[in-house]
């Protein structure tokens, strides 16, 4: 538990540490979210105000870029630099330092989220109508669905140059397409296809329905049902490729 | 008691031996040194007995447990320095010690192990700021984190200059003293030399002599080795004649070596063939046996080469 602890901050401060993480964690989400708040200020995605409907969308955008794509960047880049191997040299656990590192995103999606809503509040007067505790709720199963996933890439790619292109490939369409901007309706068919085939939709999906309260459970229950599936997938392949050199 | 006990072991990269058939033990308390060049099987070895490398073949233990299966009761007695020295860069180097220590039951006090290399004062200082000798210090005292038995220092002064080299050196005799047994590898003649109780010489995957560092220079004819360094052409096959020489060998560039069991007339003889052909010399060392000696001894090769 100790070791978890102290691991777990650590991982936190070099992602403070870490510029462009920091930059593509915090401040593109944020600063994004905001130009299409103050853009869209007036108008309605269905009966939602837009900046209500893009909280979601922020959210998820955050757990692209911090969860999956930048901690899988970094995991594959500690594994490069020889500095994992050191770890695998001591009684560290592997699971402590993927435990730890889910922590720390956790605690980074936490506080961005927290940012996020406090923003969208304050300056566009979004409203949250729907239920903290399922927010809650959908914003750590999501957390862990794509911290999974970044190890379980970084496990598949053999070096960190690769694992960065490859988040960096799925982790770009994910934060503009999966209904994190716009609604997935408006968007052409073609590009709702390739969205349907990111596991994010299914995220801002659900975290939008219980946020707003206006999905139904069952559609809430299809997502969840389907970011299990991509936990438990992304899991499999973690501990079958997860190495310390 | 033995510390390490390796058994006959092999582990191929494909059709590479990298291990072939080693076997040796290390005995409690000594420094003990794996001798040879790049390439010889030394970090496969020293691996295999870490536990991050599963041998093909052969039984390995080191403080009476198998490191594939009792790995982590293993790692917290003992310390590793990686040939590689990588820690977080973005840390600094209290937090980086205080991250060490918590990996361990009992850790020993992070800030006495600074003051012992003389980075006190760096405490503060990002791990990325300090100079590639500074940061090969940290990594050896990070191997003492959690009061080791067994330390595997695998090429700990390569590439260091020659204070850091003789501080690392202290250091580990400082262990030596308290008790701990040391595996190191290196490819530093005076290294195994002056620090290792016994060394095993290395060479394509067998251990091709084992002995304490005097005995294995013991073992060869008593020879003066005499370098020197030649502008001009010079008849090599007069001063292998010489009173004195027992071979020459050209090393190309005008630097050759004389193999001398009397080095007074070896010398007297090469003086008179230099100046007879009105050449100068323009270096000249003359050495006792040497463990490098050993090592072309007993492959034809030298060991930098």
């Amino acid at each position: 538990m100790k070791t978890l602890i102290g691991q777990t901050r650590v991982e936190f401060t070099l992602f403070l540490r870490d510029k462009a993480a920091v930059f593509f964690s915090l401040f593109l989400p944020l600063s994004t979210v905001a130009f299409f708040g103050y853009l869209n200020r007036g108008s309605q995605v269905g009966a939602v105000p837009y900046p209500s409907f893009l909280i979601a969308g922020g959210i998820g955008m955050v757990l692209s870029s911090a969860a999956f794509e930048n901690l899988s960047t970094m995991l594959a880049r500690q594994r490069d630099a020889q500095i994992l191997k050191r770890l695998g040299g001591t009684p560290l656990r592997a699971w402590t330092l993927i435990g730890a590192k889910t922590l720390s995103a956790v605690t980074v999606t936490l506080a961005q989220a927290v940012l996020l809503t406090a923003a969208t509040v304050l300056l566009f007067g979004a409203e949250v109508t729907g239920s903290i505790a399922w927010s809650l709720v959908v914003l750590l199963g999501g957390v862990l669905a794509f911290t999974m996933m970044g190890i379980a890439l970084a496990g598949l790619c053999r070096n960190a140059d690769i694992a960065s292109a490859a988040g960096m490939a799925i982790s770009l369409p994910m934060q503009f397409l999966c209904g994190t901007l716009f609604p997935l309706e408006e968007m052409p068919p073609l590009l709702q296809h390739i969205a349907h085939a990111l596991p994010l939709t299914y995220f801002v999906d659900a975290l939008r329905a219980v946020m707003l309260d206006h999905g139904g459970p069952q559609e809430v229950a299809r997502d969840g049902v389907i970011l299990l599936g991509c936990l438990i997938v992304a899991l499999v392949v973690a501990v079958r490729t997860f190495r310390w050199e | 008691m033995s510390v390490i006990t390796v058994d006959d072991l092999r582990k191929h990269y494909g059709e590479v031996k990298a291990v072939d058939g080693i076997s040796f033990e290390v005995q409690e308390g000594e420094i003990f040194g794996f001798l040879g060049p790049n390439g010889a099987g030394k970090t496969t070895t020293i691996e295999c007995i870490e536990g991050y490398k599963t041998p093909d073949s052969g039984t390995v233990t080191a403080l009476g447990l198998d490191p594939r299966r009792d790995g982590y009761r293993l790692k917290e007695r003992i310390g590793i320095m990686l040939q590689e020295t990588a820690l977080y860069a973005d840390l600094r180097v209290t937090e980086l010690l205080r991250l060490f220590a918590s990996y361990y039951r009992n850790p020993v006090d992070p800030d006495g192990l600074l003051e012992m290399i003389g980075l006190e004062e760096k405490g503060r200082a990002f791990v990325r700021d300090l100079s590639g000798g500074q940061r090969q210090r940290l990594a050896f005292i990070l191997t003492l984190i959690n009061d080791p038995e067994l330390l595997f220092l695998d090429e700990p002064t390569a590439g260091l200059d020659p204070q850091s080299r003789r501080a690392i050196w202290d250091w580990i005799g400082l262990a030596r003293e308290r008790g701990v047994t040391v595996f190191l590898t290196t490819h530093y003649i005076e290294e195994a030399e002056s620090l290792c109780d016994r060394v095993a010489i290395i060479d394509l995957g067998k251990v091709i002599a084992l002995d304490t560092p005097r005995r294995l220079m013991a073992s060869l004819p008593v020879e003066h080795r005499i370098e020197f360094v030649i502008e001009g052409s010079l008849d090599a096959a007069g001063l292998e004649a010489a009173p004195g020489v027992s071979r020459v060998l050209d090393e190309g560039h005008g630097t050759f070596t004389v193999y001398a069991p009397e080095v007074q007339p070896a010398l007297k003889a090469l003086i008179e063939l230099v100046e007879a052909s009105g050449l100068s010399l323009r270096g000249l060392t003359v050495e006792g046996t040497t463990l490098e000696d050993v090592f072309i001894q007993l492959t034809g090769r030298k060991l930098r080469a």
